[in-house]
């Protein structure tokens, strides 16, 4: 075994316990980002006025914003892409608050059904003719404006970036937190074995762990896109065989120091036998750390599933994830950078709290411990 | 010291030999093969093309000629970019990843543990708030997001530094990869050589050197000796980080480098340049790891008498 | 001892934020004088003798003055009181492996004091260091020069630590504890080091001990310490023999008187042990051969019903695995049979229902209780295991009688474990342990942990629940005192093997091996613990 694998644990209590987030308040304030962050992902699509599929062909790369569009501008090149399509001319153009007074006139009758381009439009509602004239060739119309905010602005495809970064945040968080799961039972498992049997099954065992690790994570990540092709599934898949190995070293080398304490001995010589033994001694005596390793976990594997979608090999569209999204913005960021700004701030303020909150909890885990 | 080595060599040799068949039977268990993409392939040309590439071989002869011509240095031919060999391939390839590696790893190091003796030396002052700072920034700001807002203010804003390309390695083409690499490695680094001097500073056998009243620098000089061990054994996970991240930042950079065979392998099911791609990292991987492990027997006796 | 001052404490205080550790310590220290501060574990002696030479933790703060030949050690500019450091006074830790630098040579650390605090060249360091290794009874001192601190035992480590101390031929040693964290006969003899390297060379001493019965030997005078403050000082042997203080009187208190012999009354064979041998197997790597260690070296016993078979032994002598492997808790070879039943060819699963009558009691009371359980599971946790088929209420019932017969309230048992002493602690492993109506325990180091009023108390205990229950006991200690207290027969054992077996009595009068003589000469020469 090497050098270090077998410092593996005192070099993620280092590693995880960088003095991140100084004083006793950076566990709360970390808790409090995080509510904030998961409340909204979850909340914030059904409250938002847009899906985060929809299409605003007008409105394609939207800077951010908090008045509403469209703007003057807006309006002009709205009706006038509807007038040629008809084709029309526009005689006269009017806003008036929330509505616009337009009259059109063609060298031929014009259909009131061309007046549906208003409908499909992201611009306008439906139509009134005021009145026509000319035998039909001209008309005056009110046509209301729709009045819409994006917040956030709206990426290459018209799409409101604020729907969006929030729906891939529940993607993210998802992937997070089931990921951490399935690497939380396979490592606990795993460690628990390893680190009870001893001798050479423990050897034999974390020599299966270090060759794991000398793998690149990547190669999972493309040896499963062969196997299943781009699914979402396969992110779990990947992220969860790569992240265990890290619970399982930490769980083993608690495991290994526990079983050695004298309360293990002794159950052992009241009889109990070694399942009895891993769960009620080694495992609740090993919950401290666990947790709070746990807790460092969510953030890797979040920063995992983003690096896998953003080479595209992950959350395929119109799903999306924060890896998607800044993949995205790497694309535009000529002339759009916002695009990748909003979720990199998501991500961030995610990845930040997630790993001050788990040095925070291994530090009170220490201080308890000492 | 020897035996020590030695030991560690030969415990490398079948772990590197477990990957490489890892590796290669759990991508042929996969199913769909190199020649799926092309649509409405001839059955008898499929039957040929399957025969050259020698598919047509039962599982476990396909691995043992792979092992044979891996053991000549021969990777095979690429199934993807069907007049190059894989070694055609990495020639060019490998070198580029390699340099941008080294450099980022070596500046890692460097400026992770000028920063992080820096931070210890101001106890609890400004430098260990920097410290910390930058720590945090590492962890915050992965490096497909730094990449891209390097790109913006250096290449677009300024116009100081090209946006990406290679231009056979010249310097200016060097700096943002290369800072985008190493800063998580710097951010891991510096926490670690400040916990690790200040660990060290807080040791008894220091204490001991404070009551002989030897000089400042001599006690200083043994905390760090003590305090690189932590940082030597995260080398090895740094440089497989490192290898990782010159995927993304090979892509964004637009860098002719190993990355992009492995993304584009996959996805055209190009078995050899796969496989070969896995044999080298997991190669420069294991490799590294035991040098590390020999510089740590090196640095602490106590490893050399077990 | 009159004697020109050449240390000396004014009022020395030492704060950590609001919490004052010593308390207007003074004293005075003369030429050549032997002093010894003595005081239990938190008494602040450590902190006094560590605040003279600013090696305090950086937030500890200290008002007061210790003089140096006039100047204030407190105050005195970094570079100047690194001129004395070492140079004029030097200082030996109580933690040989921790105090010297694991990562250098001992010649190297030995060669780096001389080289800055005496001017010596590179060579000439190295050879003095030689010269110095040789002066505090390292054998072979060229071969060791090159050794590793880990290369070494506890006490040559704690010699070499002595090497560097006397360097620079200081005029004051303050040694902190130096023999605590090593096995009664090396400490003897580094004790005897010390003091005859004091007569040597002329130094004035500051020992700081635990142990009053140890620093009687060769101390002048004796300052006893309580929470920060001294107590009582005086000359030694009017201090040890008028103690004015409870608290002196207490650490001078006498080990427990020994067992009287009891008739053997042919009680049944119980426990009988053939060639156990005990073996570690060092993994080696794919070239490097494994190596093996014997723990435990063909060790035979036999233990008849109601009888105490004391085993003494120093530190890696085997005593505690032996004790494990008695009960197949650790493998080992050779035969182990129980109430005439051979336990070796049992596996696990069949040993299971046997555990019931044979069980362990550990020395730390702090680590053999798990900190997540309540006292009333942990009492109850063999019935979990032998009786699954009681109730849960009847389980409790159960724990709660267990914890009367150990003199603990049964309310208690809804608490956790941290919150009670270390002798409470000893009670409810002892609970443990009988709940199951054991008829051999085996005690390892069961009151090691304790002060000694509570060790008393426990041993009590123990005796009283043998008489009750007719126990068998194995009784495990580092300590002859205790074991004189309370075994039958006594076994020593060393590196793996008994090389002296027999009855306490004899063996305590009439020791056969040197090392059972150098044993208790060590132990009862110096008072005790």
């Amino acid at each position: 075994m090497n050098e270090a694998f077998r410092n593996a644990r005192s070099f993620a209590e280092r590693l995880s316990a960088l003095g991140l987030g100084a004083g006793g308040g950076s566990v709360q304030i970390s808790l409090a980002i995080l509510a904030l962050i998961a409340l909204l992902c979850l909340f914030g699509p059904l409250v938002s006025s847009h899906a985060y599929d929809r299409v605003y062909r007008d409105y394609v790369l939207a800077e951010p914003s908090l008045s509403a569009h469209p703007d003057a501008a807006e309006v002009a090149l709205a009706i006038e892409t509807i007038a040629r399509r008809m084709p029309a001319r526009i005689e006269a153009l009017r806003v008036d608050g929330d509505s616009l007074h337009a009259t059109l006139f063609s060298d031929r009758p014009i259909d009131a059904r061309a007046l549906r381009a208003f409908e499909r439009s992201d611009v306008f509602s439906a139509p009134r003719i005021v009145e026509t004239q000319d035998g039909g060739r001209r008309m005056r119309i009110d046509a209301p404006l729709k009045r819409t905010v994006f917040l956030f602005g709206t990426d290459a495809n018209g799409r409101d970036l604020l729907t969006r970064t929030l729906i891939a945040g529940r993607a993210s968080l998802a992937v997070g937190l089931l990921a951490s799961m399935v690497a939380l039972f396979i490592g606990v498992a795993y460690g628990a074995i390893a680190g009870y049997a001893g001798g050479r099954v423990d050897a034999a065992m974390m020599r299966i762990v270090e060759i794991i690790y000398a793998l690149p994570f990547i190669f999972f990540v493309i040896v499963l896109v062969m196997a299943f092709g781009r699914h979402f599934a396969l992110i779990f898949i990947a992220i969860g065989a790569v992240e265990w190995l890290d619970m399982a070293r930490i769980v083993r080398g608690q495991t290994l120091s526990i079983k050695r304490r004298d309360y293990v001995v002794a159950a052992q010589a009241l009889g109990a036998t070694a399942p009895a033994i891993i769960w009620r001694h080694i495992l609740p005596n090993a919950a401290g750390p666990i947790v709070a390793y746990l807790t460092l976990l969510v953030p890797q594997v979040i920063l995992l599933e983003s690096f896998v979608s953003f080479l595209g090999l992950g959350v395929q569209e119109p799903l999306t994830s924060w890896g998607v999204l800044i993949a995205d913005g790497a694309r535009n960021i000529q002339g759009a950078a916002y695009l990748l700004v909003f979720p990199a701030i998501f991500l961030g303020a995610t990845l930040g709290a997630l790993q001050s909150l788990g040095a925070g909890l291994l530090r009170r885990f220490d201080a308890k411990s000492d | 010291m020897l035996r020590h080595a030695l030991a560690r060599i030969g415990a490398a040799i079948p772990t590197l030999l477990i990957i490489v068949a890892l590796a290669f039977f759990l991508m042929r268990l996969a199913p769909g093969g190199p020649f799926d993409s092309e649509r409405a392939l001839d059955p008898d040309i499929a039957r040929n093309l399957r025969r050259i590439y020698r598919l047509d071989l039962p599982l476990i002869q396909q691995f043992w000629l792979y092992l044979q011509s891996l053991l000549r240095g021969d990777f095979g031919p690429s199934f993807h970019w069907r007049d190059f060999s894989v070694n055609e391939l990495f020639a060019k390839a490998l070198p580029i990843s390699m340099q941008l590696g080294a450099e980022a790893l070596l500046l890692g190091l460097i400026a992770g543990g000028a920063l992080g003796i820096a931070g210890a030396a101001s106890q609890r002052g400004i430098g260990a708030a920097l410290v910390d700072g930058v720590a945090l920034f590492g962890i915050v700001l992965p490096a497909f997001v730094v990449a891209p807002l390097l790109q913006l203010f250096f290449g677009l804003t300024l116009h100081a530094l090209p946006v990406g390309g290679w231009s056979d390695g010249a310097w200016k083409n060097q700096v943002l990869p290369v800072a985008t690499l190493a800063l998580p490695q710097i951010a891991v680094v510096a926490g670690l050589m400040q916990a690790g001097m200040r660990d060290a500073l807080a040791m008894p056998h220091i204490r001991t050197l404070r009551a002989f009243g030897l000089p400042a620098w001599h006690i200083n000089a043994h905390a760090l000796r003590a305090a690189i061990l932590p940082v030597l054994s995260y080398l090895g996970l740094a440089a497989a980080n490192v290898l990782t991240g010159s995927v993304v930042v090979e892509t964004i950079f637009g860098i002719p480098g190993m990355g992009r065979y492995f993304v584009d392998g996959a996805l055209g099911r190009d078995y050899t340049l796969v496989m070969g791609a896995v044999v080298i990292v997991a190669g420069l991987v294991v490799g590294f790891n035991l040098l590390v492990d020999l510089a740590y027997a090196w640095l602490d006796p106590r490893v050399r008498h077990e | 001892m009159p004697g020109q001052e050449i240390l000396g404490f004014h009022n020395l205080c030492v704060t950590y934020g609001a919490r004052p550790v010593v308390k207007n310590v003074s004293f005075a220290l003369a030429r050549g004088e032997a002093a010894a501060i003595v005081g239990e574990s938190g008494s602040g002696k450590s902190q006094t003798a560590l605040a003279a030479l600013r090696l305090l933790a950086p937030e500890a703060s200290t008002t007061g003055s210790v003089k140096f030949e006039g100047a204030d050690l407190l105050t005195l500019p970094e570079k100047r009181l690194n001129a004395i450091r070492g140079r004029r006074i030097a200082m030996v830790f109580q933690e040989p492996m921790s105090a010297l630098d694991p990562l250098f040579t001992v010649s190297t650390q030995i060669g780096a004091i001389l080289r800055h605090q005496a001017g010596f060249s590179r060579r000439a360091a190295r050879a003095r260091a030689l010269d110095l290794l040789d002066l505090v009874g390292i054998a072979e001192p060229a071969l060791r020069a090159h050794a590793y601190p880990h290369e070494l035992s506890g006490g040559q480590r704690q010699r070499v630590a002595i090497a560097m101390a006397i360097a620079c031929g200081p005029d004051v040693l303050i040694a902190d504890e130096p023999t605590t964290a090593l096995d009664v006969t090396v400490a003897a003899r580094i004790l005897d080091l010390l003091a005859d390297l004091r007569q040597r060379l002329g130094m004035a001493m500051i020992f700081i001990s635990h142990d009053l019965g140890l620093v009687r030997r060769f101390a002048d005078t004796i300052h006893v310490m309580r929470q920060g403050e001294i107590v009582e000082s005086g000359p030694a042997a009017d201090l040890i023999a008028h103690p004015q203080r409870a608290y002196t009187r207490m650490l001078l208190a006498v080990a427990p008187p020994p067992r009287p012999p009891r008739p053997l009354e042919g009680a049944p064979e119980i426990l009988s042990a053939r060639d156990v041998t005990v073996r570690f197997r060092l993994r080696g790597g794919w070239f490097a051969k494994g190596r093996e260690i014997k723990a435990v070296d063909a060790v035979s016993l036999v233990l008849r019903k109601g009888r105490t078979l004391g085993v003494v032994g120093e530190s890696g002598s085997g005593k505690s695995t032996l004790a494990r492997a008695l009960l197949k808790l650790a493998p080992a070879a050779g035969m182990i049979s129980f109430e005439h039943r051979d336990l070796t060819p049992l596996s696990g699963a069949a040993m299971r229902p046997l555990r019931r009558s044979m069980q362990l009691v550990f020395q730390d009371p702090y680590g053999s209780l798990s900190p997540r359980l309540r006292v009333g599971e942990i009492v109850a946790e063999g019935l979990r295991a032998h009786e699954p088929s009681i109730t849960r209420a009847e389980r409790d019932a159960q724990a709660a009688r267990a914890l009367e017969e150990v003199l603990l309230d049964p309310a208690l048992r809804h608490r956790y474990p941290q919150e009670f002493s270390g002798g409470q602690r000893q009670r409810i492993a002892i609970a443990r342990a009988m709940i199951l109506k054991p008829k051999l325990v085996v005690l390892d180091e069961p009151t090691s942990a304790l002060d000694r009023s509570v060790q008393i108390e426990i041993l009590a205990l123990l005796q009283h629940l043998q008489d009750a229950h007719d126990l068998t006991y194995v009784f495990i200690s580092h300590d002859l005192a205790i074991v004189r207290a309370m075994a039958d027969e006594v076994a020593v054992m060393k590196d793996g093997r008994i090389i002296e077996q027999g009855e306490a009595r004899r063996i305590m009068d009439a020791p056969r091996e040197a090392y059972s003589r150098a044993l208790i000469a060590a132990t009862f020469q110096t008072g005790g613990i």
